[in-house]
């Protein structure tokens, strides 16, 4: 399976990412609506990309308390079922890598599906830094959580 | 090969721990049997949805833990309807409350908790509600009319959850808790304001440090009902609502040697005292470490990590113990909250406590700190960084010499965030990097300020 990675040392903080990432999914383009985010730390001048990196054991997944969220055990990937999703941000308290975005206006969780459906996610087309990559990585043989 | 006799599995209890620890059994042994005794008649359900259908916005269907046909996929036996009423530990059977006898090799009891209730004269006359299973939803719907006037005891997370979907649905309401704040379990002075603030604001009467002494039926009145507070006053009302916590259920363990204290004492693979018999979830007290004790925290991600790990130890894997932390998210009228470990404790002894506080815009961040490790957390209102202070406080990092940077808006410490994940964001990517730019940004790293030269480079790009 394909995975997404980044640098944040070719990351300009342009947030083009985020903007096609909603133009995408709710064809909107806000930044702040993107399952991917770029938090700035302008002191220490870094860029922190903030998405789904598809932990071993997602945390997001025992906290979903209306089982929105499941694991696609032959990839897996976090799936996550917007209609059941209540937004309570059990998933927001719980998500090591900030990635989990609280659509507040919605109501829902906002996270990454790598596009499901498209060869290339939307955030790795938009990135014109090279910052984002969409990488084939080994698979542990019949992954079982 | 010679054919190993198949294990009977028996799950007393579908929540959340019960169903989740099926899945688990079935991962690691596809011919075990699993019977999944559901004491309730409907299939097992997100419990804390039930406040969702109370308030209409969804419908029982639609909060099904797993569809029907998960469990014929799964080869799991749900027996909805059907409780357990006694059982053996020394034969390893179970009696079920349709006559049937049920044997075991192992067995998980994940019965939950029940609502404790306060003492309070005459609660016998009048109509009493709880909201902890379906059930009381189907009962406590058709009371919630518009100007109906309810009396809730206790505002602690059910209370509030309760009271929300009571206004919502244009129920006035008066609320008492004993302590002197509201949410008292998870809740710091400071947050507990804030939240009060909200509360009120929504049209809930609030009544700290009163309890509720007395019911009668009082015919005659546009409210039917009169409680008697400790204040000496006289409310008049249509139902009451008890929310004064949950109980560990133990009424299956009688007569077992299943030791308990506050909930049912497990070992880090959640076996009780009795051999074959394990227990998970609302019903286990656990060691809280962010407090130095053991209790009964029920919450779902607990149940949830409990159960999974009860499942794959009854089949035979060796699964990582789960350590728990007490985490709560809320929504306060609007008002989004999240706590975490020991966050109650208004001044904690031996730890630091570090606050930011900006009332104007109702956000509010508390961090307690005991040798250098996160063991509270409070996040009022802005809660997106939540689940990377959770982290830390789980893996016990020492954040002691980073915590003001970390808790700083305009430094959030992404570096040492990144530092901790680098192998997931980087992965093995051979970059295909760019000399220039790589250059121009190490600079910016090192601090140095942006020189025209390098604006106009910039610019160019
Ligand atoms: C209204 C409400 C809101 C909540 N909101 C939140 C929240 O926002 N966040 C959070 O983390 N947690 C929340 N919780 C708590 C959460 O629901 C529980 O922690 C979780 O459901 C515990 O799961 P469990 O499997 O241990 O027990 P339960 O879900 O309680 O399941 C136990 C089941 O066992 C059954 N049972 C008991 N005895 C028997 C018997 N003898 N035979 C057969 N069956 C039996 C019970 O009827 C019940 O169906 C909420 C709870 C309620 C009631």
């Amino acid at each position: 399976m394909r995975r997404i990675y980044t640098n944040h040392l070719l990351c300009s903080g342009c947030r083009a990412c985020s903007v096609a990432c909603s133009v995408v999914h709710f064809g909107v383009a806000d930044d702040a609506r993107g399952a991917i985010q770029i938090l700035r730390d302008p002191i220490a001048g870094f860029e922190y990309q903030a998405l789904c990196r598809i932990c071993e054991d997602p945390e997001c997944v025992a906290a979903c308390m209306a089982v929105a969220l499941s694991i696609d055990r032959e990839t897996g990937r976090v799936l996550f079922d917007r209609d059941r999703c209540i937004g309570c941000a059990m998933c927001v308290m719980v998500c090591p890598h900030h990635a989990i975005v609280p659509d507040r206006r919605a109501g829902k969780a906002i996270i990454c599906d790598q596009c499901d459906g498209r060869e290339v996610p939307a955030c790795v087309t938009a990135c014109s830094t090279g910052a984002i990559e969409f990488i084939e990585v080994e698979e542990e043989a019949g992954v079982k959580r | 090969m010679p054919q190993s006799p198949i294990t009977h599995y028996a799950i007393v209890g579908a929540g959340t721990a019960g169903v989740t620890a099926a899945e688990a059994i079935r991962e690691v042994d596809p011919s075990g049997e699993i019977l999944l005794i559901n004491g309730e008649q409907f299939p097992p359900y997100c419990r804390p949805l039930i406040v969702e259908v109370l308030k209409g916005e969804r419908t029982f269907d639609q909060i099904h833990l797993r569809d029907a046909d998960w469990y014929k996929e799964k080869k799991i036996s749900l027996l909805n309807g059907d409780p357990a009423t006694k059982l053996n530990t020394t034969e390893q059977t179970l009696e079920l409350a349709s006559g049937n006898t049920v044997r075991w090799d192992k067995l998980l009891v994940t019965p939950g908790s029940k609502p404790a209730f306060p003492r309070i004269d005459g609660l016998e006359d009048v109509p009493v509600f709880t909201l902890y299973r379906q059930e009381d939803v189907e009962r406590l719907k058709p009371r919630c009319k518009p100007g109906a006037k309810a009396v809730l005891v206790g505002i602690g997370l059910i209370g509030l959850q309760a009271m929300s979907a009571l206004r919502e649905m244009g129920v006035d309401v008066v609320a008492v808790e004993l302590q002197k704040k509201v949410l008292p379990l998870i809740l710091d002075a400071k947050a507990a304001k804030y939240a009060r603030q909200r509360i009120e604001e929504s049209g809930v009467e609030v009544q700290l440090m009163t309890s509720i002494k007395k019911t009668w039926a009082a015919n005659g009145l546009k409210h039917p009902y009169k409680a008697l507070t400790s204040g000496g006053e006289e409310i008049m009302f249509d139902f009451l609502v008890v929310s004064t916590g949950m109980k560990p259920d133990f009424s299956l363990l009688e007569g077992t040697g299943i030791q308990t204290k506050r909930g049912i004492k497990v070992s880090g693979d959640m076996q009780t005292s009795v051999p074959n018999v394990y227990a998970a979830g609302d019903v286990t007290e656990y060691h809280d470490w962010t407090e130095g004790r053991s209790d009964v925290h029920g919450h779902w991600v607990n149940a949830y990590r409990q159960g999974r790990v009860a499942g794959l130890s009854m089949a035979g894997a060796k699964p990582v113990p789960y350590d728990p932390v007490y985490l709560n998210s809320l929504n306060i009228f609007g008002l989004p909250v999240i706590t975490m470990g020991s966050s109650r404790v208004d001044r904690p002894k031996n730890a630091q406590v570090h606050v930011s506080d900006v009332p104007s815009r109702f956000a509010y961040t508390r961090m307690v700190l005991r040798d250098g490790k996160l063991v509270g957390a409070t996040f009022v209102n802005d809660v997106n960084r939540a689940g990377v202070f959770q982290y830390l406080m789980r893996e016990k990092v020492d954040i002691g010499d980073v915590v003001k940077s970390l808790f700083n808006r305009e430094f959030l410490g992404m570096e040492f965030l990144y530092n901790h994940h680098e192998k997931a964001i980087r992965g093995d990517v051979e970059w295909p990097v760019s000399m220039d730019l790589i250059e121009r940004y190490e600079k910016d790293q090192s601090h140095t300020r942006w020189g025209a030269k390098e604006k106009e480079q910039g610019n160019k790009k």
